[in-house]
């Protein structure tokens, strides 16, 4: 993969930082928007409080799948080649131009980035100097994505009935995103996984770190509260 | 949707889906606007949104944003589905002021006289910097070009370039390859000329 040279990519650093907005221009929006779409959708506490871990999302059942897992979907559990944008890693750019520019379908395409493992990076080789230095406020954009990803990918297993895969799956969400957006959702994923194992006592120890009647804890109650088999 | 903070919505329900497949669920909106302004506003800046119409055009890309979340098929493609509603929002935007808006004019680079942030000296320089950009942009074809920009200043990956431009990943990594080649290109015969006066 051809590299940019430090000229370029200076000038499209100015340019990314003349692109972006100012805090002027956010409070602008921002209050217009809350103007058309109520303050239920921008809260105004929004911008200086907290990612908004105590709301929770509000989880919904994905279907009677097995009765200890019943209503534990969290996020979309998509299909099983489907990797997500932001954690499926670039291939390496050799591998990528010797095989360009075929016509494949976007699946296959996305299978290919899948089969991949180094690790993500945005367009350059990994030998690329430059890519480190293209890393900034869009990877934390990325998180986001990682974090849904990681926790869809564990609710999928939970409505399989495969609660040890969950379990793996939110430990290393736990270890890449400690105070991730979604800790709350992690947590009562964890605690319903934990209780389908019938490890019910360390269940219903991450189940007390959980608000009382949150979406979460009533959730993983359920799981939590049926005899272990 | 509209007036209610927007959580987690289950596909198959909103889709009508009886089965008890998997469940999408997706962040509410005030993470997905917090998360995404600073691109959503970018990507509207570099698409060709003049200053005077950023607020009303990005105001317009999160209110569909907020309307069609729910539709979204691929959570784990969130930043290319809403580069999608950037490109959509602002070409429909452009459609309707294209009497006003003089051809081939991709980066607006006018002065922001309501923008207290830089200085004019820093907003010249920086308007500088989005010219240039602009013209050299302007020497790719648009295949090039469109992966270009979303990679190298959006900041989109590739895979979620090539999931934004609905083309095959090896594609876009092929035209990645010789937009950059075609941008070097481009700015040694720009320096050549700035070297020639």
């Amino acid at each position: 993969m051809a590299t940019l040279t430090p000229k370029a990519r200076e000038l499209l650093e100015k340019s990314r930082s003349a692109l972006r907005p100012s805090p002027a221009d956010r409070d602008r929006v921002e209050s217009a928007l809350r103007s058309q779409l109520g303050p239920s959708a921008l809260p105004l506490d929004m911008s200086t409080a907290p990612l908004p871990r105590a709301l929770g999302w509000k989880l919904v059942s994905g279907g009677a799948l097995g009765a200890c897992l019943v209503g534990g979907a969290l996020f979309f559990a998509f299909e099983p080649r489907t990797k997500p944008a932001a954690v499926v890693p670039a291939p390496t750019v050799s591998a990528a131009i010797a095989d360009a520019p075929s016509a494949q379908s976007s699946d296959a395409a996305s299978a290919a980035a899948v089969e991949t493992a180094a690790p993500s990076t945005p367009a350059a080789a990994p030998t690329s100097s430059s890519a480190p230095a293209v890393q900034s406020a869009p990877r934390r954009q990325d998180h986001l994505a990682q974090e849904v990803a990681l926790l869809s990918q564990a609710t999928s297993a939970l409505n399989a009935g495969r609660a040890q895969d969950a379990l793996k799956l939110l430990d290393e969400h736990q270890r890449e995103f400690p105070n991730g957006v979604l800790s709350v959702e992690r947590r009562g994923a964890k605690a319903q996984a934990l209780c389908a194992l019938g490890r019910l006592s360390e269940g219903r120890a991450e189940l007390s770190h959980l608000a009382a009647g949150s979406p979460a804890a009533a959730r993983a109650s359920q799981v939590c509260r049926a005899p272990a088999k | 949707m509209a007036g209610h903070g927007f959580h987690a919505v289950p596909l198959s329900i909103v889709k009508g889906d009886p089965s008890p497949g998997p469940t999408l669920m997706l962040p509410p909106f005030q993470t997905i606007y917090r998360q995404y302004f600073d691109f959503v506003w970018a990507s509207a800046r570099r698409l060709g949104v003049p200053s005077e119409a950023m607020d009303d055009v990005v105001q317009e890309i999160f209110v569909v944003i907020h309307t069609k979340m729910h539709s979204i098929e691929k959570p784990d493609a969130l930043r290319s589905w809403i580069y999608g509603v950037v490109r959509r929002t602002v070409s429909g935007h452009r459609r309707s002021r294209r009497a006003e808006v003089s051809n081939g004019r991709s980066l607006d680079a006018g002065t922001d006289a309501e923008s207290p942030e830089p200085t004019p000296f820093e907003h010249t320089e920086r308007n500088a910097d989005l010219e240039l950009l602009s013209t050299l942009l302007n020497e790719l074809d648009e295949p090039k070009r469109e992966v270009f920009a979303l990679v190298e200043v959006d900041e989109l990956t590739v895979p979620e370039a090539a999931e934004a431009l609905q083309i095959p990943l090896n594609t876009a990594y092929s035209r990645l390859r010789a937009a950059r080649q075609a941008f070097e290109a481009a700015l040694g015969r720009h320096e050549a000329r700035n070297k020639g006066k």
